[in-house]
């Protein structure tokens, strides 16, 4: 009996540690992982080194392309048009920010008092994000329409402007337009993000302030605002990846970039060059430069994750 | 036995996956955002019923794309090595396709057909390089003015003879508390393909064009004095403003915009849509100081990657025969690849198409003249003038100068 229970924990009939039980244990995760893993390299890591590939060629349509090292990437950032494409971006992003940031917490500070009718409140204030974006550009096309549009009808029906405005004909409205329509579409990210964060500030900090004297601005500027700063920091830069790097749908199903490249962003460029004028390794290139600028983003955005993990733990 | 049971169901599995092989290898796909069109999808089926009663075993394939999505997808789909058997282009799109060398050469196939390419239409010559032809022209889209009798005899007018009294007629026409306009063109930023093909309508029939002999042509007095009448109906809010064309071409479908100039096609939606506007539809020639006109000339081409080449290549060929063509006209209400199909009845029935068939048999191609292959950046460049002018209120005059140095600049890139 001693032989057989010596054997089995002795080392000569143990199996190689590599091949034991706890590395076949650590292994599993990464089984699990497996299959999302391969998704992940055949729809988003192939195109993207793919586009990598071709952005150091001078390939169009239905030529293979040579290798041109950083020529087309030059061929971008010395063009005319990069300048105001990069301008164009950074307005639709910084416009989304502020505004979602700002009408978010807004609304948020609104809907975590008690009312009467909240959750439907609440369930309303969220319609918009649910909205498909080719929906919602059908619906405010109409409504910003020049002739028979709502908004022109009700401006001048209630006095506020003789003539009519020119939502999307002109610039910069139509860019104040479309930058309209996406917050309008975004904002609900920020109450939800908001609403969240203004649950985890205790109740006792208010009580304690009202029993100091506070008044409700002082409470806000010195326990809400501090107490919504890493919600604040995410919903910022989440709102600023998004914007910049997905700066398509709403303007190009409205205005295409119009009028005269005014609405035009990287990523609608980015888009003309490859399916309009067929130049696919230009179109690849600034891709490249659009993931670069979301990445340098998104850097910051895992700083701020680590740094507040690390602080909370 | 059991042996010979498993046996011989391996070999009816395999006969039966053979068949379904065989099948799918006879099958030609041909997606188009046409086949859903109202006056061009019975053309194509009747097309489709005939070649596959001709050549047994052979299934076209009928893929409705939509049109919002289907230039992409064609392309996509090219360039990735996976083309459709027939490919749809127009104008600008076969010059690029030909240029790039991704379209099968059709001369073996018309001639089997027994098709000389001197009977095509004059535009037909973009489907040609170095005499070998490319593509099968299957409509021309020729503008002519298109107008709502009556509308204009309740307003006392006659079909307007020249520019001046285009411009009173629609003046005249503008009743801004019915929502009523006596004319309709591009004036919404963005598609600027459809823009450019409306704008040019104007452009040409004031005998200018953007491109002459693959030189930029845009300060051309002929081009300035059209751009100069496309900014006074924008500034004097005569075209409905802000309206993308499937928006103020369901106005003209209504009867609430009395002219317009554009191809045959929308007679067809028309017909389809609104037979009491089809009933008051008639068209002239455009009424403009050039006397000329032009087209959108819709291609068939085979992709030189397609895997049913020959196949595709005799169905595209086959709708050039006597009886397609006619069809063409009678059911697409358009103009065909081949002039002289068209019966003397279609057209008692239906008057407008007379000034459609003057105007196929002399219309140049929209597509800029020289510099073809260019287009979709030509477009871009045109259309953002354009819209500047109109948009940002920048004279003709300027629009035309500044037009001019772009394309200049875009030209010398290219060389």
């Amino acid at each position: 009996m001693s032989t057989i229970v010596e054997r089995a924990t002795s080392s000569h009939w143990s199996r190689p540690r590599i091949f034991g039980w706890s590395f076949r244990e650590r292994l599993v995760p990464y089984a699990f992982l497996l299959p999302s893993g391969i998704a992940l390299a055949l729809v988003f890591f192939w195109p993207m080194v793919k586009a990598v590939a071709i952005s150091l060629t001078d390939g169009g349509i239905g030529a293979a392309g040579h290798f041109v090292g950083l020529e087309q990437y030059k061929r971008v950032l010395t063009s005319n048009y990069f300048p105001q494409v990069l301008r164009t971006s950074a307005l639709w992003s910084l416009g989304n920010v502020i505004f979602i940031w700002g009408i978010g917490l807004g609304t948020a500070l609104l809907l975590d008092r008690r009312f009467a009718l909240r959750p439907l409140a609440r369930a309303l204030f969220i319609l918009p994000w649910a909205v498909p974006y080719v929906a919602a550009a059908l619906i405010w096309g109409w409504m910003f329409d020049f002739e028979f549009g709502v908004l022109n009808y009700l401006i001048q029906a209630s006095g506020i402007a003789k003539q009519k405005l020119a939502f999307l004909l002109a610039c910069p409205s139509a860019l104040i337009s479309l930058t309209g329509v996406s917050i309008w579409k975004l904002f609900p990210l920020g109450t939800v993000m908001f609403l969240a964060g203004l649950q985890t500030i205790p109740n006792e900090y208010y009580e304690a302030a009202q029993v100091d004297g506070a008044g409700p601005i002082q409470s806000f500027w010195h326990i809400t605002l501090p107490g919504l700063r890493n919600v604040s920091v995410m919903l910022t830069l989440l709102i600023t990846i998004w914007s910049f790097g997905r700066s398509f749908a709403i303007i190009f199903l409205l205005t295409e970039g119009g009028p005269a490249g005014c609405t035009e962003t990287i990523v609608i460029r980015s888009y003309l060059e490859a399916f309009k004028f067929f130049h696919f390794a230009t179109a690849s290139a600034m891709g490249v430069i659009v993931l670069l600028i979301s990445l340098a983003f998104s850097i910051g955005y895992l700083a701020v994750m680590y740094r507040k993990e690390a602080a909370d733990a | 036995m059991r042996r010979i049971t498993i046996s011989g169901a391996t070999l009816g599995i395999a006969a039966l996956l053979l068949s379904v092989r065989m099948a799918v290898a006879t099958e030609i796909t041909w997606p188009s955002f046409q086949w859903s069109e109202p006056n061009n999808a019975p053309v194509m089926r009747a097309l489709k019923k005939s070649f596959e009663q001709e050549n047994p075993g052979t299934n076209v394939k009928d893929l409705a794309v939509p049109p919002a999505v289907f230039w992409d997808k064609q392309m996509t789909d090219t360039v990735a090595g996976n083309p459709p058997d027939v490919v749809t282009l127009y104008d600008p799109e076969i010059r690029q396709y030909i240029e790039a060398g991704l379209l099968e050469p059709l001369d073996q196939y018309y001639k089997q057909a027994g098709i000389d390419k001197s009977e095509l239409v004059q535009t037909a010559k973009l489907a040609e390089k170095d005499g070998v032809i490319y593509g099968v022209p299957f409509q021309v889209g020729a503008r002519a003015l298109f107008y709502n009798q009556k509308l204009l005899s309740d307003a006392g007018l006659k079909p307007p003879q020249n520019v001046d009294e285009l411009l009173d007629a629609i003046r005249k026409l503008r009743k801004p508390a019915a929502q009523q306009f006596g004319f309709m063109t591009v004036s919404k930023p963005g598609n600027q393909s459809v823009a450019y093909i409306e704008v040019n309508a104007l452009i040409v029939g004031f005998g200018g064009g953007f491109f002459k002999d693959g030189k930029p042509n845009a300060n051309a007095p002929q081009t300035v004095a059209a751009l100069r009448f496309l900014k006074t109906l924008y500034d004097e809010g005569l075209i409905p403003r802000g309206m993308d064309a499937n928006g103020y071409r369901q106005l003209f479908i209504q009867g609430k915009v009395a002219m317009y100039a554009t191809g045959p096609f929308i007679a067809g939606i028309v017909a389809k849509e609104n037979k009491d506007t089809y009933a008051n539809l008639r068209a002239e020639p455009l009424p403009l100081p050039g006397k000329t006109t032009m087209a959108v000339t819709v291609f068939l081409g085979v992709p030189k990657a397609a895997k049913n080449k020959e196949l595709a290549a005799k169905l595209i060929t086959r709708m050039l025969k006597d009886d397609i063509q006619t069809l063409i006209v009678t059911d697409g209400k358009t103009f065909p690849g081949r002039p002289g199909f068209v019966p003397a009845n279609f057209v008692a029935e239906n008057p407008w198409f007379k000034a459609i068939e003057e105007a196929s048999l002399s219309a140049k191609s929209y597509a800029p003249d020289g510099a073809e292959q260019y287009g979709a950046e030509v477009v871009k460049i045109v259309g953002e003038h354009i819209e500047t002018m109109l948009f940002e209120n920048v004279s003709a005059e300027e629009t035309g100068k500044n037009l001019q140095k772009a394309l200049e600049g875009f030209m010398a890139s290219k060389r």
